[in-house]
């Protein structure tokens, strides 16, 4: 059959773009039928719902390491944003100042980041394991360590509409990933960011302004950390000072799974969202078999392990 | 005979089906499992084995997120009433929100939810009682010192209600005595941060009179700070420190036979649990329920903690 002769080496160029397809897929088939509840529209969108805020976070987190960069603030930012934005909208009752104050602090962040990185020339691990400290800080002083009280109910409303069939939330995180592709595969400004990450010399050399395409991530990163504290509230009916402390490794473990390289250059969008889909199939999975939550990260822990050795297997590639 | 035996196997199965399907499922939404914690949980499920209830227990090992998709996941599995001990005030209520929609009732134990729309009843400690305990005790030891007297209060947390409570309660049971100094020392219930601060308070408040511990699991901390500063002198000593605590713990068991500390508050912890369960089974028939169901703590001393030994649930 030349027809299917002519298959294979595609399927295995997918599987090569998209190495977290088959896990995924094979967590999905041994969930459901582990669980009858696993495939209900209730758990579906329960479970689509509570991923929304590591979608969003995780896209702007692929972006960083395209450019060969980590973002370690991304998770309490999104704990300060959350927290200013929860402030303000009980002051004010204000939804659309909330936005606007979560943005803000998300890209004040992200600034700082990629001014002290980009410009500075200082290292992206130290630069943003001090900025998660600020940020961490602020959400913590501002809150006096409790949530939040005061949301206004058209955000409580919000975090149970349905979009489509879908939660809003989600939509909002899909538009984002999205767009995010878009500006990725589609504008000269993602050609640059993939270049800057594969060979940043060779960036200098055609004439690209590294320093500021770097500042730029980093500020999307902060941006959309900021996005996903907001939406965090409506998830969560109020703005939690440490709703962050345990996103981090989620969101890079996401990335990483997905098959975005840490090392820069290669990785897409859709990757990630491949990997936050693994990650949420194998919590909302693991929550109904009962697994108690730190039991649970053994088990993320394991299979970033090998979800990431696989990829390497089948990208063909030597380090991580 | 095979088709007979068949017959009764296959109306046995239907009936043990039907009966499973009729069986109230509860879902226990745990914040994190300590002692006392284990014990109130220890009660629920006795309860609910006793009234033939099915219990799915899940715990969130203190994170607020993860407690939120547990009850999501609580919910898709189709439970008739949910329990929650929340990781903290405020944090989960989407998800309870969520239940509500779902037509789930919800019963918080052990740490109220003042502020939730969606709980329909509440039992725990009477943190306020119990707090005053200590407090009238402490009081009344310290009835015949003159001058100021310097009092070294551990906090609990700010953000649980109990913690809250247990202050309240000890400032109003010591408000009879005058002249008061209170040293606060807030520990978010952790007994590295009741150490060190404790050490600080008495290092720097070397005149201390007595010492209330939020939860009798930080008296550990008091007794070494009492013995590295020379103050450790057991009741009915010259100079004797006034330590009590509230909770029920082996930690302060010990402590009050050993004569460390004078007293300490034990809670009602299979009385809590059971409480819980027969909420529920209120709400479910559809009877009215108090919103609020506080089940005072006892308190025992060195001479009658021993005698006592069963009803302290973590005395060995």
């Amino acid at each position: 059959m030349p027809g299917a002769t002519a298959m294979l080496p595609k399927a295995i160029a997918a599987l090569k773009s998209y190495p977290a397809v088959p896990v995924v897929l094979l967590l999905l088939a041994l969930f459901s039928a582990a669980s009858p509840y696993f495939a209900t529209a209730g758990n579906i969108e329960a479970m689509l719902g509570a991923n929304a805020v590591v979608l969003i976070a995780a896209v702007g987190m692929t972006f960083v390491f395209l450019i060969g960069g980590i973002d370690l603030s991304i998770s309490t930012v999104i704990s300060a944003s959350a927290v200013l934005a929860g402030i303000v909208m009980a002051q004010t009752g204000s939804i659309p100042l909330g936005v606007l104050t979560a943005v803000a602090v998300g890209a004040g962040f992200g600034l700082l980041n990629g001014v002290l990185i980009g410009y500075f020339k200082l290292t992206p691990f130290i630069t943003t394991m001090a900025t998660q400290l600020i940020a961490r800080g602020l959400a913590f002083v501002m809150s006096e360590g409790i949530a939040v009280k005061g949301t206004p109910y058209g955000l409580l409303d919000f975090g149970f509409l349905l979009w489509f069939g879908l939660p809003a939330v989600m939509v909002v995180a899909l538009a984002i990933a999205g767009g995010g592709a878009v500006v990725l595969g589609h504008s000269t400004w993602g050609r640059h960011v993939m270049l800057t990450g594969s060979n940043p010399s060779a960036a200098r050399y055609a004439g690209l302004n590294v320093a500021r395409i770097e500042c730029e991530v980093y500020l999307l990163s902060g941006v959309l950390a900021g996005v996903a504290g907001f939406v965090s509230i409506a998830n969560l009916g109020n703005a939690i000072p440490g709703v962050g402390d345990t996103l981090l490794l989620i969101i890079i473990g996401a990335v990483v799974l997905g098959g975005t390289s840490m090392t820069g250059g290669e990785g897409s969008i859709g990757r990630t969202v491949l990997g936050v889909a693994l990650l949420a199939v194998l919590t909302s999975g693991l929550n109904l078999m009962g697994i108690p939550f730190y039991d649970q990260l053994i088990i993320q822990g394991v299979l970033i392990f090998l979800g990431t050795w696989v990829a390497m297997k089948l990208s063909g590639r030597r380090a991580l | 005979m095979k088709k007979i035996f068949a017959a009764i196997t296959t109306i046995a199965l239907a009936t043990a089906s039907s009966v499973y399907a009729e069986g109230i499922k509860i879902g226990l939404s745990v914040d994190q499992l300590f002692e006392s914690r284990v014990a109130v949980n220890n009660g629920i499920k006795a309860e609910a084995a006793d009234r033939g209830y099915e219990v799915v227990e899940v715990v969130a090992d203190g994170d607020a997120q993860q407690q939120n998709a547990q009850i999501q996941s609580l919910i898709a599995q189709d439970v008739d009433a949910i329990l929650v001990c929340a990781v903290d005030q405020n944090t989960i209520e989407r998800a309870l929100i969520a239940a509500q929609r779902a037509g789930i009732p919800v019963v918080a134990y052990d740490r109220d939810l003042p502020d939730s729309r969606v709980v329909q009843a509440f039992v725990g400690p009477d943190s306020l009682f119990d707090g005053r305990l200590a407090g009238e005790y402490t009081a009344k030891a310290l009835a015949g010192v003159e001058g100021e007297i310097t009092i070294v209060e551990l906090i609990g947390a700010l953000n649980d209600q109990n913690g809250i409570d247990r202050s309240k309660g000890f400032r109003e049971g010591i408000a009879t005595l005058e002249n008061v100094k209170l040293i606060e020392v807030p520990t978010d219930w952790d007994s590295a941060r009741a150490l060190s601060g404790t050490q600080n308070a008495i290092q720097a408040n070397p005149d201390v009179k007595a010492v209330f511990a939020a939860t009798d699991t930080h008296i550990p901390a008091v007794e070494t700070v009492l013995t590295d500063t020379g103050k450790l002198m057991k009741l009915g000593e010259e100079g004797h420190v006034v330590v009590t605590g509230v909770n029920g713990s082996n930690d302060g068991y010990q402590a009050v036979v050993g004569g460390v500390a004078d007293g300490f508050v034990v809670m009602g912890t299979e009385a809590t649990g059971r409480k819980a369960v027969a909420l529920v089974a209120d709400i479910l028939a559809g009877n009215a329920v108090e919103r609020i169901n506080v089940i005072p703590g006892d308190f025992y001393t060195m001479a009658d903690a021993e005698a006592n030994k069963a009803k302290i649930w973590g005395a060995k």
